[in-house]
Order: structure tokens, then sequence, then C-alpha cells
């Protein structure tokens, strides 16, 4: 790995340099929202490495977007000519928080397990990811329970690029073939990292990993290993399952929610299939044409979307657990059972 | 709420993590709002009738044919020949433009709405109460601190999202909730009590402080205590007002109000009440205008599916049977197959204008989208049928139109300010209570020993959502289509040795039916659940139903009847 | 990279009327590449679209050995069988898959076979008898048994009379309710396990058919002995890939399209919740 020093007046030289060749997105706000939109120059630094908080939708949002369409027909007599609709090019992606990579490296194993999703990984390819460290979590943050922050794991995780805010420069931690070659194409903008970077990021790693309110996450392992052994009554699932409003926005705004249906259309001659976020809370998810449902109780369901995330079975299967600590599902869920209160109820 | 688009077409949603009212949060229907954006069973052209079938034509065209139909009845039977409808689907600007479209350039007083059937009864009692102007009644944010709320109808709760998450928000500060529903078998945690009594006999519970402890009563003369219901779903509006008075009667300080929120699965209803779209005094409503005796021979009918609203199949059959009807609309539904001209209007999501939700808070919604096809805005379009007949009417850009309510509609001098075009929107003036508020009797509690009780929900005012629903791949399959049946407690089904799809016979004082049985889990024991859509076999046990003196319109109290096999 | 979400293109060659609401159609894929490299195995399945309607999951009904045409059988209940069913020959359908993990055909050689097939169930296990038939030699006792509810809902009547005849398998065949020309048994299908001396040592059963069938065919043939293991079901889910990804068919973190939908019972028992 290899690590430099990136002054932060320089940010935005190296932000214009890379707009040059490629898309260059980075956490901007639109209609007071953040989302992560294109950007030629003048980031926003206190959006990029500030407290500020986490854009609504994960960067999941990138590389499965809400909804897309997978292909076009139109009918020419008999015929049918189908058609994929283009993917566009490459595009950095400055300012991604860490929960939201280590999202994405959880849908990267699920999209290639059994055959590679093209659709999926022909945004995925295209993207570089430059994470940021966030040193100080915010209200809602649990990553430390779940190994999605607040650093990535210089040593062990397979990123870009990493950058750590050390006030007046970013400490650039540099790993794949890709993130080199955004620094070796402005080399002037940075400088090799001294010793002492390096003993400042751990410092300021550390104070984040301490910084985070005491959590009922911290049961998450209680949690794991009691929906592993289906230890938790149906009635405790029944109870949890009534707190949920069915309205789906957990799984649409998680990183690590994969699921999809496929919706159709067909006007005149043309016509085409799409698919978009779909969520296991939805009771029409297992719905049969018959009418018969075999997840039809709420309990059910919400233990289903549960078990996915943190059964052993799971997670032996994706490797990690499917939950990085984002705390988006806190915001989206009207019912005001989120993660951490599931967790905490599983606890008992 | 924001719709994401790409190449023109939507392609998905995320809430405003600001809007006090939002905060990040939304339905299923919402999280899935961009599905019917892409509808593909949109009108995109005018259309004209042709013989038993449609003809695309010109909007010249059709808005001249339309001049002309509509001179030709006024000319040979006068301006009160012709009925105008508008809706809760329309914006604050559209409906106020079909409200003079009526009133002045027609000269009609037949002007109403489809909610007649339904939350005109609610909204009617908060005319009593507060004037016409009626104001901010309700705030959804300060639910969250109330002492105590009054949720009528479970569906209260999951189907509006913002309020039910405010419900639950004051649980957890210690509130008390407490849920009105008799086709409820239990409700759900957060409710303290369950009083089990449809919402038309509830005032008289409340009176005999039936089923509710007397300290969670208190609380509701606590400031700011809640009482949340579904604006179409209370019955007459002799209950509603006894209700609400239930309310401000036990307050204890004269100069709090309790924070009343009459929620409407429609977007804008009390945009389209407040702008006028109702009867004028002297004026039919929509039940007379399509009363089989009435004189009405045309009928300009804007954004609802007429056809499916009905609450009598003779008022259906004599929309069948006018003269001239005139549809203005989004979706080729029933109505649109029996009206004689067709125009194509454009969605919310691709058009400018303001809404007023159950707060009385009014709200800019910005086009994300071009207008689908030819479709085109009745900004544009009634000021042309307003020259067609000779005459004219204000148009030009939403905010022109907003100048013009400013000045004409009571409460709404805010619509012009800068207020409006905020994220939070501007809310309206806060209520006044008139200086002596209408008394009410309540209807009785319906009691016996050895009937059922048969609820039949209204279910004739959501047919424009159950549309946007039928456009959504997610929602189609989530909401199951109701059957034809009766539902019934799936215990005393069992006592009774149904089985399934057997048919049962009910009897009550105005009729009997057989009709085949559903169990249901979720229906209380001796309780029985029949939707008021199921038209004909409503009509065969509840007859013609009961009139509401207040809007003139038909409704079906709960009934107490006997079952057995049939 | 493959597009595994883009469906190729087939043309219906055959459609039989099977019962009143029920066909079987005969597909050729249009491309002849397409065609020359398909090949699929017993038990798998089909995505099957109607263009701009929808795609269902369907399994494959006839012998794997003849890939070049394939068939399969469909009710119809919902959009997308009812769009189907509209079709002619000629018409064009898109198909993605096959899909599944199908029934591992060598496993079972040296065994004695049960078929226990319920109306619409028989279809999915047909894919299996047509090749065990074409290499009868490797299995031992063969039975096949078919329940449908009247003599109107059996589909594959002429297939189903060949059978009766054939000396080198065992056939039986019941309905629920007789009609005036039906001389066979009346009675569920386990009404004629007592019939049928069935062998319990060294079988495999196969049963596929209404979700009350199976339950009341798996409760007898526990009765009679037979290991969860040794029986043997297809499984049907609401499912819309067909390859993992969108999560509809999950059960547990097994997922019917992949990991199925062929499971034993002994797999089935262990799943976390009801099948």
């Amino acid at each position: 790995m290899d690590r430099y020093i990136l002054r932060k007046e320089d940010v935005n030289r190296w932000v214009e340099a890379l707009a040059r060749t490629q898309e260059v997105l980075a956490p901007t706000r639109v209609e007071k929202e953040i989302f992560f939109a294109p950007t030629q120059t003048a980031v926003d630094l206190n959006l990029l490495s500030g407290t500020a908080t986490l854009p609504y939708l994960p960067a999941k949002d990138l590389v499965l977007p809400h909804s897309e369409n997978l292909f076009h027909f139109t009918r020419k007599g008999g015929d049918y000519e189908l058609t994929v609709p283009e993917e566009k090019k490459t595009a950095v992606v400055l300012g991604i928080r860490s929960c939201d990579t280590s999202g994405i490296y959880w849908l990267d194993k699920f999209y290639q397990e059994n055959f590679s999703d093209c659709y999926y990984w022909r945004r995925r390819n295209n993207l570089i990811l430059v994470t940021m460290a966030c040193n100080q979590p915010v209200k809602n943050c649990f990553c430390v329970c779940c190994e999605g922050g607040p650093f990535l794991d210089s040593e062990r995780d397979e990123f870009d690029i990493q950058l750590v805010d050390l006030q007046d420069s970013y400490l650039v931690e540099c790993k794949s073939s890709k993130g080199k070659a955004l620094i070796e194409a402005n080399p002037k903008l940075f400088a090799k990292a001294d010793p002492s970077a390096v003993k400042t990021r751990e410092a300021l790693e550390e104070k984040s990993r301490n910084s985070f309110q005491p959590d009922p996450t911290s049961y998450m392992s209680t949690a794991i290993r009691r929906i592993t052994s289906n230890a938790v009554t149906p009635e405790t699932w029944t109870e949890l399952g009534e707190k949920c409003f069915d309205c789906g926005g957990c799984a649409f705004v998680c990183p690590c929610c994969s699921c999809f249906g496929v919706g159709y259309l067909n006007e005149g001659e043309k016509g085409c299939h799409y698919r978009f976020w779909d969520s296991c809370d939805y009771s029409g998810f297992t719905r049969e044409v018959s009418g018969h449902n075999p997840r039809g109780e709420k309990g059910e369901r919400f233990k289903r979307r549960f078990f996915h995330k943190l059964s052993y079975q799971y997670l032996k299967r994706d490797g990690r657990i499917g939950c990085v600590g984002c705390g988006r599902c806190i915001t989206a869920c009207p019912g005001e059972v989120g993660m951490p209160t599931v967790v905490e109820r599983l606890r008992k | 709420m924001f719709v994401r688009t790409q190449d023109g077409e939507a392609r998905g949603v995320i809430p405003s993590t600001t809007h006090p009212v939002s905060q990040g949060r939304l339905c299923h229907r919402g999280w899935n709002r961009f599905q019917n954006l892409r509808s593909v069973n949109r009108l995109v052209k005018p259309l004209v009738r042709e013989g038993e079938g449609m003809k695309e034509t010109g909007w010249n065209e059709a808005l001249k044919l339309s001049g002309e139909k509509i001179k030709d009845l006024i000319g040979r039977h006068g301006p009160e020949s012709i009925g105008v409808i508008g809706s809760p689907w329309l914006s604050n600007e559209d409906n106020y433009l079909v409200s003079l479209l009526a009133r002045q350039v027609i000269g009609t007083k037949n002007l109403d709405g489809s909610y007649r059937f339904g939350a005109a009864a609610a909204l009617s009692a908060l005319n009593q109460l507060f004037g016409e102007g009626i104001g901010a009644v309700g705030s959804i944010p300060a639910l969250k601190e109330s002492p105590a709320v009054l949720v009528v109808g479970r569906d209260a709760h999951r189907d509006f999202s913002p309020v039910g998450s405010r419900v639950v928000q004051a649980f957890q500060q210690g509130a008390q909730i407490i849920l009105a529903d008799a086709s409820a078998a239990k409700a759900d945690h957060f409710y303290k009590t369950l009083i089990p009594v449809p919402a038309d006999r509830l005032p008289a519970a409340l009176a005999a402080k039936r089923d509710i402890p007397l300290g969670i009563l208190d609380l509701l003369g606590k400031p700011g205590a809640g009482l949340v219901f579904v604006a179409d779903q209370l019955g007459p509006s002799a209950s509603a007002l006894a209700l609400i008075n239930y309310l401000i009667e036990r307050r204890a300080s004269a100069k709090d109000l309790p924070n009343l929120l009459a929620l409407s699965r429609s977007p804008n209803l009390r945009g389209a009440w407040d702008l006028g779209i109702r009867p004028p005094a002297g004026g039919l409503n929509l039940e007379e205008m399509l009363a089989p005796e009435s004189k009405v021979k045309g009928l300009l009918v804007f954004a609802e599916d007429l056809s499916v609203h009905l609450p009598k199949a003779d008022l259906l059959e004599k929309l069948k049977k006018l003269d001239f009807v005139l549809w203005a609309g989004r979706f080729k539904n029933d109505t649109a197959q029996l009206a004689h001209v067709v125009l194509p209007l454009p969605l919310f999501a691709e058009s400018e204008g303001t809404l007023t939700s159950c707060e009385g808070r009014i709200q800019l919604s910005r086009p994300a989208l071009s207008p689908r096809g030819e479709s085109r805005g009745l900004s544009e379009v009634l000021p042309e049928l307003a020259q067609a007949l000779g005459k004219s009417l204000p148009g030009g850009p939403a905010a022109a139109i907003r100048k013009e309510i400013g000045k004409a509609v009571p409460g709404y001098e805010k619509i012009t300010g800068p207020e409006v075009e905020s994220e939070a929107g501007a809310l309206l003036a806060p209520p006044r209570l008139a200086s002596a508020p209408p008394k009410s009797a309540a209807l009785p509690v319906l009691e016996s020993a050895d009937k059922f009780l048969l609820l039949i929900p209204n279910t004739l005012y959501a047919w424009e959502r159950n549309r946007m629903i039928a456009e959504s791949p997610v929602l189609y399959i989530e909401y199951q289509a109701e059957r034809p049946a009766l539902k019934m407690n799936l215990q005393d089904a069992k006592d009774f040795k149904f089985r399934p799809g057997e048919k049962a016979k009910i009897r009550s004082e105005r009729g009997e039916l057989q009709v085949a049985l559903q169990a249901d889990e979720g229906v209380p024991r001796r309780t029985l659940v029949l939707s008021s859509h199921f038209l004909n076999l409503v009509e065969s046990v509840a007859g013609k139903g009961e009139i509401d003196p207040v809007t003139r319109s038909v409704y079906f109290p709960s009934l107490l009847v006997t079952v057995e096999k049939a | 990279m493959s597009n595994i979400y883009l469906p190729n293109l087939a043309r219906i060659i055959k459609i039989q009327d099977e019962t009143y609401d029920t066909k079987t159609f005969e597909f050729e894929f249009a491309d002849p590449k397409v065609k020359q490299a398909f090949k699929f195995g017993p038990g798998q399945f089909l995505e099957i679209s109607a263009l701009g309607v929808g795609e269902a999951p369907f399994g494959l009904a006839s012998n794997p050995n003849r890939p070049e045409t394939f068939r399969v059988t469909l009710r119809a209940v919902g959009a997308v069988t009812w769009a189907l069913h509209q079709k002619r020959i000629g018409d064009l359908v898109g198909i993605r898959g096959p899909f599944g993990n199908g029934f591992p055909f060598d496993e079972y050689k040296g065994k004695n076979i049960i078929f226990v097939g319920g109306g619409i169930g028989l279809p999915p296990l047909r894919s299996l008898i047509e090749p065990m038939l074409d290499a009868r030699s490797a299995f031992k006792d063969f039975l096949i048994l078919y329940g449908a509810r009247t003599p109107a809902d059996q589909v594959y009547q002429d297939r189903l009379k060949e059978w009766e005849k054939m000396s080198e398998i065992r056939f039986g065949m019941t309905v629920d309710v007789g009609d005036a020309n039906w001389k066979g048994n009346v009675g569920v299908v386990t009404t004629l396990f007592p019939k049928c001396n069935l062998i319990v040592e060294n079988t495999v059963v196969f049963v596929c058919g209404p979700p009350i069938m199976i339950r009341f065919a798996i409760m007898e043939l526990s009765k009679l002995g037979f290991k969860p293991e040794n029986i043997v079901s297809t499984l049907e889910r609401y499912m819309k890939c067909g390859v993992g990804k969108c999560g509809h068919c999950a059960i547990g973190h097994k997922y019917v399209c992949v990991d199925g939908p062929v499971f034993n019972y002994k797999e089935i028992g262990k799943l976390p919740e009801k099948s």
C-alpha cells in the first residue's frame, strides 16, 4: 500500500484534473438532500470529510439504482427486436464513507456468486471508490459493531483509495491499481506520507472508535447467535413485526439489501422490462398467483429480513453480516424499529 | 418527496429528510410512486365519441365540440342542465378554475366533488365548527407531543406513515393511544385501549364511557390531545360533529383546540373543498345531479373515475344516459369509456400546482417530468373552453392563478407568499371556533345478544388511488383485490360450520342477502364486514341506506343482522 | 459479459390442450445457434416471458435427451399464463434458462423408483420419467402413480395410456371423483399405496402435486417407513430472476431457483421456516 499526503487546498485541483477524463461524483446538496452528483471542481469539503450526515441513499444507488431498464423490445411483424440500454463511462466516487464502501463490497460478492450480474458489474467496474474515513461518527452510526467502519482496514480491505482527514491535509491510502492510476496521473499533488502521519491516522481511528455512543448494537453477536439457532420465538417476531409499517424503506436505504422485482411495460409495439428495488417486508413479495402466501404473516416477514441480515448461514455464505451499521434504517423507519432496536430486543 | 428521473422517465423517489412532516420517511405507496408515473395506461390524446368507440382527435376539435355541446344544452335547457365535478386529485389552482368555470362561465350552481359520498360529512362538520375557512386544524409534527390520541380506524396508522410514525413516537413518550374500530379483532402494540364500535356510533360510546378507563378520557381533554381519523370513513355529518365536539367540550382551557387530523387517501381533499368544489346555496350536489329525476343533462367531470365512486346503482345508470359527459383525466378508465369527450391531463409530477394537506399546509408541487403525450394542464385548457363558450377565465402560469386565489378565497391569502415555495409550505391561519358551535345528536350504540353487527365500511372514495396502485407492479400484488364476499370471524365461521366459499344468508330489517363468506382472523367475534363498493350486495341487505341531512347524500349505517346457512 | 436477464426468443411449434385450463406448449429457439447449444437436465425450469406482460418460472416437461425442442405444461392462473395461453403456433416468447439444480439422474441408478404425481404436478416429473424410461435397465422396480381430481383433469392422457400398456413399468391411476366413463380407481392418490406393494428398501420416491396432496403423500410414505432423504420433491415459489439474485424465492438461506427446485425431505425439514 502507498501512502501520500494531499493538501486540502489541492483537492479541487485534483478533482478538476480527474474530471477532465472521467466523471467525478462527490457528495453534493441538491434541494437540501445529499447525493453523489457530478462535480467539475469546488467540492464541498465539509460534506466530503466533515461530520456531515451520510447521503440519504447509500452508494448502492450507483451500482443498483432504484430502477433500471433491463431491455427494450420492439415488435416487428411476427418478430421482436430486443435491445439493452447503454451504460455510461467511468466515474470516480469521491467521499463515499466506509460503511457504504463495505456495503458495495457485500454487493460485489453477492453479484458474482453463481454468475456475474452484467447490469451490476458494468456499473461497478466503471467506479473507482475514494473512501473517506470517519473521524467522528454521528447520532445513528453503529458501524463499529458491524465491521463497517469507521475506517476501512488498511491491511485487510482491498480498497481503491482511502482518505483520512488530518485537518490541513488528507492522508491518502492507495491500494488497488485503479486507485494508483488516480494518483499517478497527478503526481505533483501528492507527497509521500511520513511515519508521523500514519501515527496520527491510527490515533484518529482509535479516537473515532471510542466516540460511538454506548449502543445496544454491541449485542450484535447475541442477536446473531439467537437467530442462527432459531431461538427467537415466533411471538417475539410477531411483536416486532407489528411495529413495521410495511413501507419497504429500510430495505431501500440499506447498503446491503439487494432484492429486486421486475416490471413489464407494453405500449403499442414497444415495451421494456425493468427491475426495481423490492422489499421482503412487503406481503406481495412471496405471494403466489393462486393467492397462497408462504410468508403471509408479518412476523415471518420480519424474521426473514433479519435472518438474511444476521444469521450465521448467511454470514458464512457472504463473508460478513448483511449490515454495515450506517444507521439509515433508523432514519427511514416510520415504526421506529430499525436494526439497533431489533438487536436490542432479540438480546432478551 | 422527490421523483428521480433519467432519460425523461421516473426511475425512483426519495423522501425529504428536512420536511417537517415526512422527515425522511415514506409509506409503501410513496416508495413505489415512480412506478405508476411510468404507467402505460395513460391518456395521451384527446378523444371524441364515434358510435360505440372513441376516436383520437386534436385539442382544438375536442374543445370546439365540447363548447358546442355545452352551449346547445344551455340553450335548450338552461345553465342548470350542466353539472361540474372537481376533484381532490387536482391542484388548488385547477380546482379554482373548475369552480370558476361552473359558477361564472357556465353559470350553474351544480358543482361538487366525488367526496360527496364520503369526506363531505366530516368536512361539513369542520365547516360548522370553524366557519368557511377551516384553517390549520391539525398538526402532524405536534402529534408526537400529544398526551393522548384517539385514532378512529386502524388504517389511519400504517396507511399514513407520517401520522402513524408520530403516533408511535407519542406512544414512546408515554402518550395514551386509543383505537376505535369495530372491525379490528385486536389492536397493535401501542394502543392502550380498543373501543370496538363503528365510527358513526363512537360519540355515544364515548359519552357512555364504554370500555374506556376514565383517566384516559380525561387525557383527551389535555392540551395537544389528538383525534386522527380517515375523513371518508366517519359516517354521517352528525356523528363527525358529535365526535369532534366531544373533544372540544372536554378541553381544559378555552384557548386550546384538539389536534384534528382528517386524513384522506386523495392528495388534495382539503384544497378541493376549500377552493369551492361543493354546491353553493341552491345548487345540486353530485348525488342530486345524478338522481333519476334530475334535470341535469350534461356533466363535466375532472380527474375522477366517477363511475366507480357512485354508491347506488341508479346513479350509474343516470350517468350512462346523460346527453353529454366530458371527462378530463389521466388514465384510461371506466368513466373515459362512457364519456363523449375525453381530455388528457398531466399528473401532479408533470405539472406545477399547490396542494393543501390535512393539516392545512399549502405546499407547492413542482414538475419532475414533462406532460405525457399531448396532455395539457387545466390552466391552459379551461380558458380555451371558456373562450369556446364566449366567456373568459384567468389562465397562464400557476403563480398567476395563485394570485387570484389569494384575493378570492377566504383564508388562502398566504398562497401567494414566498412561504408556499419553501419546502415546509405555508400553513393556513389557525382555526377559530364559531361563537356558538352547533350540537348534534349521536347515533346510539347497537347492541343485541343474538344478532351480528354488520359493518358497511365506505370504500367508494379512493379509486384514483386504487388506479395508482394497479399501475405499480409492487403495489398491485401488495394490495390484493377484494372478493365480493362477507367477512366473518374465523371462529364464528367454524361455529356455524361454514365451509370455505359457502354462502350465508343474512337478514336485517331492511332486506336480506345471500353471499359467499370469507373467514378472517382480523374481524372480531359476532361482526360482519361488507365493503360498500359491492353495490348490489349492499343494497340487498341495507336497502337504500340513509340520507345525511347535512351532506344530502346517502350513507350506509351499521346494522344488526341475523345469520344462517343459505 | 453474458446477460443472463436477456431472454432468447423461442417459437411455439405445437400446442396441445390438456384440460379446460391447461395446455402443453412445444418450443424451439428462433436462433439456430441457441437451439444447438441448448441443453437441460431433468427437473430444471425455464423463465418464460410474454414480452411486456410478465415472466414466470415453468418446469420443463419433456425429455432432456431431446433438447432440440422442449415442452412446458401450464395452467392459466395469472397474467403471464393467461397471455401465454392466448398465443398461437408460430408466435414468439422470451425464454431464459434452464435454471435450477435438477434431479441428480445418475444417483438414482440401481434403485427402485416410485413416482407419485398429482394433477398438474406430473409435468415436472415427466422430464425425469422419460429419460429414465430411455435407460430403463439402469433402474430396478419402476412404479408411476398418478392422481387427478376428475378424469377431465388428467394431463398427458395419450402418454398415460401408453404407460398403462408398458410391461417394463408398473402404473396406477386414480381420480378423486369419477365420471360415467371412468372405470378405474376412485380416491386420492395415497389410496393406491396399499394396492401397489410399495418397496421401501433402496427406493427413491418422487412426489409432485398440489400442497395438500404432497402433505398426505409424505405422511403415508413416512408411515410405510420411507426415510425423508429418499423422498424427493420440487418446490415452487414466486420467483423473478431464476438465478438467486432477486430474493423472492428464498427459504432460510436456500434459494429455490438455485439450490432447488429439487429438494429431498431431509433438506426441507432443516429449513428454518415453512416450505
